[in-house]
């Protein structure tokens, strides 16, 4: 027993080493593409040198945070992701759905639109506090003796719709202004111009975020054979439930604060996680970090690439792939809607 | 109780026949039930018994054209049943299916005027026959003061009876019910079921149900049909159908048969379980 | 505690009122947004105006642009709630609407696509467009929902996935082609700002006609909401009234948004205001229901232009905030 666990352990233990060999190598490919081309060899010579030459500079300054904060956005959001599925027992759930993102849409095109003149560190400040208040505002009002699962969902659907609503309000109104493409890209997801200082900013929600919802993953498992049987095993459900879905609140919230609302990754990388290894959340949660985190990173290289002077928002191209995958869930004649 | 005239079905003829022939069953690519011939007796009431999975609710649901066959056909009065127009179907066969949904707010009265659809035209403009109708419907089924009852504020009884007022509203001389009494108290049930043997007393009315409690079945019905993993295992009087044997292959249970001196019908006492049921 | 229905002559005078107060808010509706606007004038020079055609410029504003536009606002309210009725019906699901089934959402993206490829193509042609991405949109929904049992809830999910992602789409035309972002945008609001007689024109024979096939079918409606088995018990042709249904919904839907953009929640919304007035028979609550929408686009429309004078905010927006609160208490009740 004991040396099929070990053995098991062995090749898990493997299976990672490789996964994350191939993780650094796409990173070191993403760190050398751009209007500067560097070749893979000096990008490693320019992360042990650092700052000094040009491509260092190149490297260090503009493309090494960037890629680093396209992984853990879309690692965030993918685990966002996998939480609210599993807690609203729904494959089709995100963080889109319980309003964080349209929360936080609405908060940055006040301060983009209407506020035109706060200092640049308020629009990701009052993007986190606008997609946690809203995202709060949801379970709230979902509180009916408890959430439960539909009634979380059904409210988000009305809250976003309010927000989206409001969003496009002000957008309206203040279409002639100059600052309007940057609200649009900003609503778009996008990681244009964001370095160390958004990182830094960044990365305590990141640490606490997906250290608590790795913790926490168990009992996800468990609240997905319902509420009577969970209690029965004895767990206290409703807290549970509070608990993780303010952890998929606050990792959502903090990772659109700093990339704009970006599309899909909290959608379909879970779902398609679980397609592959089923809904073990104890895998499902990393994997699924995993698999956003290239996402999002390969699909910023993209954007940043494909035209040669223009950058276009990373958001687009999540939001393209989410349409081919759509057609791939109704063409699977398998599709689980419940986990 | 029927202050009103009896009133025809519609159709001239009484049926001759609800037969299905050489029937195979299933859903998706699951065979349920195959090759199975199966004639139910007119003018009688029929209980169908069996299982849960063994098949019946599926058999009847086929003789009431809800489920097509994967292969063979199921005959009405010689016609093959997928070959008649449907509304011609409704005017001879009503159908009542197991735990049917109630949109809120429906009245008993609205309900049994949609019986009336499969005997009205497109633009659905009634008739005082279909008047008459609803109104023998609701006399039969005890209900005419329930009329303007919502059907959420009714018991499980009296609201089973609203959707038996529907169907004989319907004015067919064969009605079909998918477990009829299942989540009905024990006092709503035995109203149902006697409900159901007036109907056949006095109209002469074919009776055809699937039932989950034996002993209900065998008491009030004329012809048992048994079903056993898709097959017709036995079908005859309830005397017959009714047995040790039928208990211990069909139900995998010890029990005793014993004969009910008031209505001369058999009924079963389980004892134990057997080993498991034979295939 | 009985609920009793009232006795059937009771209950279709009882619905006569209904109506008739419906209608005259309706009327009043019309008469107020068509007097409003920058240019002040009293009610019996509007009144004047309606009738008179004198060639001034009052008869000008009041017949060319404000009559039509309110006129415009009726027809989309009426047409989305029918096409909400009709769908909540086939569905059995209190939630269902043209803008939660996702086919709102791709009439949207239909019709934006087809502006960004070609602007100039005709202003008739765009409901057949959006009658074909409304269609898309809805059978991308219906198939991600259907399982073995289609619940509320995964419909709702279905939609709203499928929503944000044509919205997704959207925006990314949008961004790609950032010249005709502000015009698109607000089309995307969902209003009736600038709407002209053509568009009436336009929007009149599919309303008639899908309102109609309704109104026929309605009897059919009340069948179906007993459930399948018992409809087909009945002797009604399921399969085919519900594809023929599913239709004429798009078909009004579609119209809806090609003309005044995707507007949301009327579709929900009128639907059970006038089944909690008049219950479930679609003889009854379809025409209630498609007053009271034309009722409520007329009215939002007012109040959106009252507002921010004299700024214009998208219909769209005022209703959604309404109706946002609205489905919240819906789903508070049923859930």
């Amino acid at each position: 027993m004991i040396r099929v666990a070990a053995v098991r352990s062995g090749s898990m233990l493997v299976g990672w080493l490789v996964l994350a060999g191939i993780v650094g190598a796409i990173a070191i490919v993403s760190l050398g593409i751009g209007q500067v081309s560097i070749a893979p060899g000096e990008v490693l010579g320019a992360l042990l040198a650092g700052p000094t030459t040009l491509e260092g500079r190149i490297v260090f300054d503009l493309r090494l945070p960037r890629l680093l904060l396209a992984m853990l956005v879309g690692a965030q959001l993918a685990i966002s992701g996998a939480i609210l599925q599993g807690v609203t027992r729904n494959a089709l759930a995100s963080p889109d759905l319980v309003g964080i993102t349209a929360g936080a849409g609405f908060a940055a095109v006040l301060i983009v639109l209407v506020f035109v003149d706060a200092p640049a560190f308020v629009l990701p400040l009052a993007a986190l506090i606008g997609g946690a208040t809203s995202g709060a505002i949801v379970y709230l009002l979902a509180w009916k003796q408890g959430v439960s699962p539909e009634r979380l969902a059904l409210t988000g659907i009305a809250v976003t719709a309010i927000f989206q609503a409001a969003v496009t309000a002000v957008v309206t109104l203040r279409v002639e202004q100059a600052q309007a493409q940057q609200a649009l890209r900003w609503l778009a997801g996008s990681l244009y111009g964001r370095g160390w200082d958004e990182l830094l900013v960044l990365l305590p929600w990141s640490v606490v975020g997906i250290a608590g919802a790795m913790l926490l993953a168990h009992k996800v498992n468990i609240l997905l054979l319902g509420d009577a049987v969970a209690s029965g095993l004895g767990m206290r459900t409703e807290r549970a439930r509070m608990t993780l879905v303010a952890i998929a609140i606050a990792l959502a919230a903090s990772a659109v604060s700093v990339a704009g609302t970006m599309a899909f990754i909290g959608l379909v990388i879970p779902h398609l996680i679980r397609l592959l290894i089923g809904a073990n959340h104890r895998l499902v949660l990393p994997f699924s970090a995993l698999a956003g985190a290239v996402l999002l990173l390969v699909a910023d290289d993209v954007a940043r690439t494909v035209f040669e002077t223009r950058e276009i928002p990373a958001g687009l191209f999540t939001a393209l792939i989410g349409a081919p995958y759509f057609i791939y869930l109704i063409m699977r004649r398998k599709t689980q809607i419940s986990v | 109780m029927t202050s009103l005239p009896m009133i025809e079905p519609s159709a001239a003829a009484p049926p001759t026949e609800l037969r299905a022939s050489d029937l195979t069953l299933g859903y998706d690519d699951r065979i349920v039930v195959r090759s199975l011939d199966l004639s139910f007796p007119i003018g009688r009431i029929t209980a169908v018994v069996g299982p849960n999975g063994s098949g019946k609710s599926t058999i009847v649901r086929a003789a009431a054209r809800l489920l097509r066959p994967k292969s063979g056909a199921v005959f009405l009065d010689g016609k093959a049943i997928a070959r008649t127009p449907t509304k011609e179907v409704a005017r001879r066969l009503a159908v009542l299916p197991q735990g049917p949904s109630s949109p809120e707010g429906l009245t008993v009265e609205r309900l049994v005027w949609s019986g009336r659809y499969p005997h009205q035209g497109f633009l659905g403009t009634s008739s005082v026959g279909d008047a008459e109708a609803v109104a023998w419907a609701l006399q039969q089924t005890h209900l005419v003061d329930f009329a303007q009852r919502t059907l959420d504020t009714l018991s499980g009884g009296e609201r089973q009876r609203a959707w038996i007022a529907m169907a004989l509203a319907q004015q067919t001389p064969i009605l079909i019910l998918d477990e009829p009494t299942t989540f009905l108290d024990l006092g709503h049930q035995l109203e149902v079921l006697e409900l159901l043997g007036e109907l056949n007393a006095q109209q002469g009315m074919t009776v055809i149900m699937v039932l989950h409690e034996l002993n209900q079945a065998a008491r009030y019905s004329d012809h048992m049909v048994a079903v056993h993993a898709g097959r017709i295992w036995r079908q005859g009087t309830p005397d017959e159908v009714l047995t040790q044997e039928l208990l211990e292959v069909v139900f995998g249970v010890h029990a005793d048969v014993r004969l009910d001196g008031a209505s001369g019908k058999p009924y079963c006492v389980p004892l134990a379980r057997a080993a498991e049921p034979a295939e | 505690m009985e609920r009793r229905a009232l006795p059937a002559a009771l209950a279709l005078g009882r619905f006569g009122v209904l109506m008739l107060v419906a209608v005259a808010a309706l009327v009043l509706g019309v008469l107020l947004d068509t007097s409003f606007g920058l240019v002040e004038m009293p009610l019996d020079a509007v009144w004047r105006a309606l009738t008179v055609d004198d060639g001034s410029q009052n008869r000008t504003i009041i017949w060319e642009l404000r009559f039509p536009r309110a006129l415009v606002a009726a027809i989309v309210g009426a047409s989305l709630a029918v096409a909400g009725a009709v769908m909540q019906a086939l569905t059995r699901n209190p939630l269902a609407s043209p803008s939660l089934t996702g086919v709102s959402a791709g009439a949207g993206l239909a019709v934006v696509a087809s502006l960004v490829l070609d602007p100039a193509r005709p202003l008739w042609l765009t409901p057949f467009i959006a009658f074909l991405g409304g269609a898309l949109g809805g059978t991308v929904v219906f198939s991600l929902a259907t399982r073995s049992v289609v619940t509320p809830i995964r419909l709702a999910l279905a939609g709203f996935a499928t929503a944000s992602l044509l919205l997704s789409l959207t925006t990314g035309l949008l961004i790609l082609n950032g010249a005709i972002v502000g015009q698109v945008y607000f089309w995307l609001a969902g209003g009736v700002a600038g709407r002209s007689w053509q568009h009436v024109n336009v929007i009149v024979p599919w309303a008639i006609v899908g309102g109609a096939a309704a109104m026929l079918f309605a009897r059919h409606l009340n069948i179906l909401l007993l459930g399948e088995d018992v409809a087909r018990g009945l002797g009604l042709q399921t399969g085919r009234t519900r594809a023929a249904l599913m239709i004429v919904a798009i078909l009004l839907a579609a119209a809806a948004v090609a003309v005044a953009g995707p507007i949301g929640f009327v579709g929900l919304i009128s639907p059970h205001v006038a089944r909690f007035l008049v219950g479930t028979d679609h003889r009854r609550l379809l025409p209630l229901a498609a007053t009271f929408g034309a009722a409520l686009v007329v009215w939002a429309d007012l109040v959106a232009r009252a507002i921010q004078r004299p700024l214009e905010i998208p219909v769209g927006i005022v209703i959604a905030l309404l109706g946002g609160p609205f489905f919240l208490f819906l789903a508070r009740r049923n859930v």
